[in-house]
């Protein structure tokens, strides 16, 4: 029974999981930039929210819209500020991934000394709970479901069905090719971090509504998406499906089986063992060997 | 029976990982190559020289078949070693685009191509000074001998030992990398397009190089060539290579004169 | 006056820390984020050796050295495959595995309530290093004797064979040189140096807990020697001086202590964006990192 309830809780949790790794696909996919500062936005969505809600009063969509947005333009200013110059200078993988690194630095000492280093709490009454045949779903488990699903979907229609689509998946494939086709490639890397703030933003604003935040959340939440995304096959935008609700589910037995504070290093022992023996993941090609 | 230098035997390559599917590269190749002389390996871009020497030189793998080398006294099946290895029992490799270390010294280039790898280590590095110092110099010295003898005394090379390679000229580069490979003795070398985009001048040079390589150290040399006139100067024997198949062989003369390979090269 | 001397103490071990960090990072091009985990094994051992086995100080040193080598042969099995992203990523697995096996397996680390009285270690059988001035001195010995090592593996032989390597791999496998052992040497050597760091940490300070060496100490650790340069000694002892001098700089000018630690982050952060974008070779260092 409490496996069940478990396994519940992992695959409400693999669905956040599946969203954000989703963005961080989108990123990756699409310009092979490993965007550590992704958990930054992670972190900062809640932040906003909690400035415009609990201080400013605003009703709580346009709180969630707002925050929303605000994040997406961060994501946007980071590629923008950031990444693009280094991009344009034909800058290592590493160098980068050290900017990025920098990047969350910023983030997420600007946001200690603005909010203080302690958890703030965004929901404070106990949350209302659906109970179904002996297990239990609080509310903001299932918003957070429902709703990573539903921006899920919805990517994947504009993947399929619109000429966006068409530019992401091509410009996952080769973005020379891209270039030819004669897309703005700058520009349309912006449009992109913009649909991946937009993701890591509603999975942080969810999240943090359940259990609180700090400005330390964002770091955590990344390792996880990164080893769903890797689990789940670079370069396809079904893997980090597969690898966040893997992972999800993984976590959930790992507090069956040990506890719950090894969740980090199993997850890890996973990646390490994907990363020996099938390095592509669940769906991605292997690579040809030069 | 001649002896060989290097015997491919049915050796099957296809073009990607995808063993099933994939159209083959190489379809039991099997061509063997004399000790003691210069080839001349040609063939349109995209016939399989390069990967031919990638697999020879372990950086690629193949489906079946066995490279057998005879290196004088044993024959070895290449197939079964790993790259690095083979420079210990005498083959030694130049790419096509240069390899060579842009960032370190002249010198350095060269000291890396040692023969003897004493010092090399790090506990060595530390505890036996004094010796691997002395073999250090033994590695200069002997830098200092290949540069006087391919390029003449006083050579632009050694004067400038210290210089970072990144600042010599392509062609230079290229002699470097021909230099660095003499730096121990090899028995086979496989050089890939050694005079491609380089000064006629520096060309002529070249040629004369691998000659003398050839003569002197009797080094059975494998050559990967576009130019039918350093073909003509520097082989020995020719093999013309197309989609993977050996189109004609025999003496370079004979090779360019062929009209098959006429038809392929120059389209006449 | 104890005051300066505690700062070229924490000086000292930093340098240790960078300058190992170097021969990896540097000379081979491999961008570990898992410095901090074999600092911490290091400590670790360290005060096994000097507590639980009893031993003095010199054997205590090489016992602690010999267990951080052997583990970083761990890491190194894994994940010498694997380039770049992959690669720091292998590294960030590494750490965090490592801090959560430090953090919860609390019967023999004492997880997070840390392991308090280090005693003193015992020099020669008459002369215990304890007290500000013997430390000093110590550390000052410790790093000196690194700087030497590593100064003479950087321009030896080893060192050419690994300033060759991280330029192209192919060319020094052809060369005959065997890649895979010249990493893992590299591995062996950096971190078990890294290992002094730890045995000087935790006998200075005479108390380590699991959160001195977690996944921000490596960061911490890479911002430092990142800051100062790569490829040469000077670039770590310059990028050791500063990170640990401009706190002190900045309590100088008077910030609050309330937001004098984030403000600290704040700057290193912006310093490696500005060093990545104008300068990727540090202040001092002679290598770009690619």
């Amino acid at each position: 029974m409490l496996l069940i309830q478990l396994l519940i809780n992992g695959i409400i949790m693999g669905a956040v999981y599946s969203l954000a790794s989703l963005g961080f696909a989108i990123v990756y996919n699409t310009t092979k930039i490993f965007h550590i500062g992704y958990s930054a936005l992670y972190m900062i969505a809640p932040y906003f929210f909690w400035q415009l809600y609990t201080k400013l009063g605003l009703n709580i969509s346009l709180s969630i819209f707002v925050s929303i947005i605000l994040t997406m333009i961060i994501s946007i200013l980071i590629d923008k500020t950031i990444y693009q110059p280094l991009f344009i200078k034909k800058s290592s993988s590493n160098v980068v991934t050290i900017s990025s690194i920098g990047v969350v630095t910023i983030i997420v000492n600007v946001i200690a000394m603005i909010f203080g280093n302690e958890t703030k709490i965004l929901n404070s009454d106990i949350a209302n709970t659906i109970k179904f045949s002996g297990m239990i779903v609080t509310y903001p488990q299932v918003y957070q479901f429902i709703s990573s699903i539903i921006i899920i979907i919805i990517f994947f229609i504009v993947l399929k069905k619109t000429n966006l689509g068409i530019i992401i998946r091509a410009f996952s494939n080769n973005d020379v090719l891209v270039q030819i086709m004669g897309i703005n490639i700058l520009r349309t890397r912006l449009l992109l971090f913009g649909i991946s703030g937009i993701m890591i933003a509603i999975a942080g604003l969810s999240i943090s509504y359940d259990v609180g935040m700090d400005p330390y959340i964002g770091m955590p939440m990344l390792l996880n998406v990164i080893v769903a995304f890797i689990i789940g096959g670079i370069g396809s935008f079904a893997g980090p499906l597969i690898g966040g609700f893997f992972i999800g589910v993984i976590q959930a037995l790992t507090i069956w089986m040990f506890s719950s504070k090894w969740q980090s290093a199993i997850t890890f022992i996973i990646l390490i063992i994907f990363l020996i023996f099938r390095p592509q993941g669940f769906l991605g090609k292997k690579e040809r060997e030069v | 029976m001649s002896k060989y230098i290097l015997k491919i035997n049915d050796l099957t390559k296809s073009f990607t990982s995808d063993k099933d599917k994939s159209p083959l590269l190489f379809d039991s190749l099997t061509i063997e190559f004399p000790a003691g002389a210069v080839i001349g390996l040609m063939g349109t871009n995209g016939a399989g020289k390069t990967t031919l020497f990638n697999i020879i030189s372990r950086l690629v793998d193949c489906d079946k078949g066995n490279i057998w080398y005879d290196n004088g006294d044993k024959q070895i099946d290449l197939l079964k070693l790993k790259a690095n290895v083979l420079k210990g029992i005498g083959i030694g490799r130049l790419f096509q685009d240069n390899h060579i270390f842009a960032d370190m010294t002249i010198l350095d280039n060269l000291l890396i191509g040692g023969e003897d790898s004493f010092g090399e280590t790090p506990f060595i590095t530390l505890f036996k000074r004094k010796k691997h110092k002395e073999k250090e110099k033994i590695r200069v010295a002997k830098a200092k001998m290949i540069l006087t003898e391919l390029f003449g005394k006083d050579n632009y090379f050694w004067q400038n030992r210290n210089n970072y390679a990144s600042e010599l000229s392509y062609g230079q580069q290229r002699l470097l990398g021909i230099a660095r490979l003499l730096m121990s003795d090899h028995k086979l070398l496989l050089l890939d397009e050694p005079t491609a985009g380089v000064h006629p001048e520096i060309r002529e040079m070249i040629c004369e190089v691998i000659r003398k390589i050839n003569t002197s150290k009797g080094v059975s040399i494998i050559i990967i060539e576009h130019n039918f006139k350093v073909i003509e100067v520097t082989a020995d024997e020719c093999c013309f290579i197309d989609q993977g198949e050996i189109a004609a062989v025999g003496p370079p003369e004979d090779i360019i004169g062929n009209p098959i390979v006429r038809k392929k090269y120059i389209g006449i | 006056m104890n005051y300066f001397f505690h700062i070229i103490i924490m000086i000292n071990i930093y340098i240790v820390l960078t300058v190992s960090s170097n021969l990896l990072v540097g000379m081979t091009n491999l961008l570990s984020l898992g410095q901090a985990a074999f600092y911490g094994i290091g400590a670790y051992f360290s005060v096994l050796a000097l507590t639980t086995l009893n031993l003095p100080l010199i054997p205590s040193l090489i016992v602690a050295m010999l267990a951080t080598g052997v583990f970083s042969l761990l890491l190194a099995l894994t994940s010498l495959r694997l380039k770049n992203d992959y690669f720091v990523l292998s590294t960030l697995g590494f750490q965090i595995i490592t801090f959560s096996v430090l953090y919860n397996w609390i019967s023999v680390t004492k997880g997070p309530y840390g392991i308090p009285g280090i005693p003193a270690p015992k020099l020669l059988g008459i002369f215990q290093v304890s007290g500000i001035i013997p430390f000093l001195i110590f550390s000052t010995v410790m790093s000196l004797f690194t700087i030497f090592i590593f100064y003479y593996l950087i321009n030896s032989p080893f060192g050419r064979l690994l300033k060759a390597m991280r330029e192209d791999e192919l060319a020094l496998i052809t060369l005959g040189k065997n890649i895979t052992s010249l990493k893992i040497q590299t591995f062996a050597i950096s971190s078990s140096f890294i290992a002094i760091a730890g045995f000087l940490y935790a006998t200075y300070v005479t108390y380590i807990d699991p959160s001195s060496f977690n996944l921000d100490e490596s960061i911490f650790i890479l911002s430092a020697l990142l800051i100062g340069g790569l490829g040469n000694i000077k670039g770590p002892v310059v990028g050791s001086i500063f990170v640990i001098l401009l706190p002190e700089i900045l309590r100088f000018v008077g910030l609050p202590d309330s937001i004098a630690a984030n403000m600290r982050q704040i700057i290193y952060g912006l310093i490696l964006i500005i060093l990545m974008r104008f300068k990727p070779e540090g202040l001092a260092g002679n290598y770009r990192i690619k």
